[in-house]
């Protein structure tokens, strides 16, 4: 009785944990948010950060689209919806909103650097639910980054910020991509019992 | 204290119908093939086990199209996600309880 009792359980966490790894759609979103920042430095070099700000104010809603449709499209196809989304939703709002007001209420290096913490805060609270190493690192790597910049605080930190978030967050997505593409685990072999 | 081996829920604790339960539990709703394939069942023994877990109220059977093509979603009801739960928690107290008569 209890060996099957130990072997149901084992089942069990065995199919929730392939369900999980079949939700790996983590990847979308880093790669069209890291491609936006790169296409973002640029626009730090224009003005007062007007034109930095323009962009964004096109770039983040047509970015969410897109991340969405992405998202909608890998679940359609796996067969298997997250039902965690409100959560992402919430988080991912949240880091844009915080991010938005530092940058446009900070000033100097302060506006510069500041937004980069929201984005990597998100990105550690997300890992940490997610149970996702390269999520993490990836926050870890947003924080260090701005605290580098805010020390060394380089000409252009803006600039720097931008493309350092980009070239994290085109890394995180390839090590999420190859992570969800090596992630056919067994499943346990519940049909022949 | 009543045996642990009585808060089995006899319409869960059956293999299929706990991996089914324990696929729709990480998920927001999944497609009828891919439950299928995480099993390893043919439709017909899935489509059977899905009918009990739907008539207890612990399942939720949607039909819809993708494009032309059909597609039928699963989706666990809270009743269904509580009792996944209810049943783990009894397989680990009766575990534990013959871990210690051991």
């Amino acid at each position: 009785m209890s060996e099957q009792a130990i072997q149901m359980l084992n089942e069990v966490e065995a199919l929730r944990e392939r369900t999980r790894k079949s939700l790996r759609w983590g990847w979308a979103p880093f790669a069209v948010f890291g491609v936006a920042n790169l296409l973002s430095a640029p626009f730090t070099q224009i003005g007062d950060g007007l034109a930095l700000g323009i962009f964004w104010l096109f770039a983040g809603p047509i970015g969410c689209l897109v991340t969405m449709t992405l998202v909608r499209r890998l679940e359609l196809r796996s067969g298997v919806f997250d039902r965690h989304e409100r959560f992402y939703a919430v988080v991912i709002g949240g880091m844009v909103i915080a991010a938005t007001v530092v940058g446009f209420s900070a000033r100097g290096l302060a506006s510069d650097v500041g937004p980069v913490f929201p984005i990597g805060v998100g990105l550690v609270v997300i890992a940490a639910f997610d149970r996702s190493r390269f999520m993490g690192a990836a926050g870890t790597a947003v924080i260090a980054l701005g605290v580098a910049l805010a020390v060394a605080a380089p000409a252009n930190a803006d600039t720097w910020a931008a493309i350092g978030e980009g070239l994290i967050f085109i890394a995180a997505s390839r090590a999420l991509w190859r992570q969800g593409s090596s992630a056919g685990i067994q499943a346990p072999q519940v049909g022949h019992s | 204290m009543t045996h642990p081996a009585l808060h089995l829920d006899d319409t869960v604790h059956q293999r299929v119908r706990l991996g089914i339960l324990a696929v729709l539990e990480e998920a927001k709703r999944a497609d009828f093939g891919y439950v299928r394939d995480a099993l390893d069942l043919s439709d017909g023994n899935l489509s059977r086990h899905v009918q009990v877990l739907e008539e207890a109220g612990l399942v939720k059977v949607e039909k819809g199209f993708e494009g032309r093509r059909p597609r039928t979603w699963l989706q666990a009801t809270k009743r269904g996600r509580a009792a996944l739960a209810d049943e783990v928690k009894a397989l680990r107290e009766l575990i534990s309880r013959v871990d210690g008569n051991g």
